[in-house]
């Protein structure tokens, strides 16, 4: 679990609804984090590594809206946080669904190996948010929260 | 950010289609997007030019449907190619190595040039 002492430069938080019409709130958010972040950095952020970030979010959120919930889907919410600290950035998404078994994905995700046989629901989610971010934390909470932790560092 | 997914695809005539997306190509619009593509090319218009200037997010189902069109485009003798694809959508292009996979084009006109070689 990531835990930080710092306090963040820049914090948004919310919920979405656990459905596909979620998603336009967790990238409402992501755009109003976005805003914050610019005023409170004294550079723009590079549009890639932006690109990248918002990418891991998405996909993790997708695959919560996908994944979560498949006994009682639209039933509920998931929480969603954003962090900007001085060495970069953190999104935590918390939900009450059922667990998730986690398949580490290893190396970075090249679709070529499934361009044959790519369906919509080949799993590519993970792969591509482990490797646009520094790192993806997944556990499942004594109090029954998935909780996904995706952490990207400022370019050195 | 824009979020419903609006598309148009058109017929240019000659097997040339151009499909302008608007919004998230994502797991919400993904499925969708895919059966467009396969209408297309089944109706006629196998060389697809796909213009990404109005698309700010892609996901990878969204990049499932992108591929699933290609696969249909070739197996029909033809193709399917990107246009003006913005700072996300390369990016994740980038990093799937689907760069390596699709045509990429600064514009519909230059991908429409392509085709003509």
């Amino acid at each position: 679990m990531a835990m930080r002492s710092e306090e963040p430069i820049a914090h948004v938080e919310g919920d979405a609804d656990v459905s596909l019409e979620g998603l336009d709130a967790v990238h409402t958010l992501l755009s109003r984090y976005w805003d914050v972040v610019e005023e409170a950095l004294p550079r723009p952020v590079d549009a890639t590594w932006r690109a990248l970030f918002d990418s891991a979010v998405g996909e993790i959120s997708g695959n919560i809206v996908r994944h979560a919930y498949l006994d009682n889907p639209g039933s509920a919410t998931f929480h969603i946080s954003f962090d900007c600290y001085t060495d970069g950035m953190e999104a935590t998404m918390r939900d009450q669904g059922s667990p998730y078994v986690l398949m580490r994905a290893i190396g970075r995700p090249d679709m070529r190996d499934g361009l044959d046989y790519i369906e919509f629901d080949h799993g590519w989610g993970l792969p591509i948010a482990q490797a646009a971010s520094d790192g993806l934390e997944y556990n499942r909470l004594p109090d029954g929260h998935n909780q996904w932790v995706i952490t990207k560092r400022w370019p050195s | 950010m824009t979020s419903k997914m609006v598309y148009a695809i058109e017929s240019k005539g000659n097997g040339l289609g151009v499909a302008r997306l608007t919004g998230r190509l994502d797991i919400a619009s993904a499925a969708e997007v895919k059966r467009a593509f396969a209408e297309a090319v089944a109706e006629g218009s196998p060389r697809l030019i796909v213009d990404l200037a109005g698309v700010n997010f892609i996901d990878s189902s969204g990049l499932s449907a992108l591929v699933s069109g290609l696969r249909a485009a070739r197996q029909a003798g033809g193709d399917l190619r990107i246009a003006a694809a913005g700072n996300q959508p390369t990016a994740i292009f980038a990093l799937t190595s689907l760069d390596q996979v699709f045509r990429l084009y600064p514009s519909v006109e230059e991908a429409a040039s392509g085709y003509e070689e």
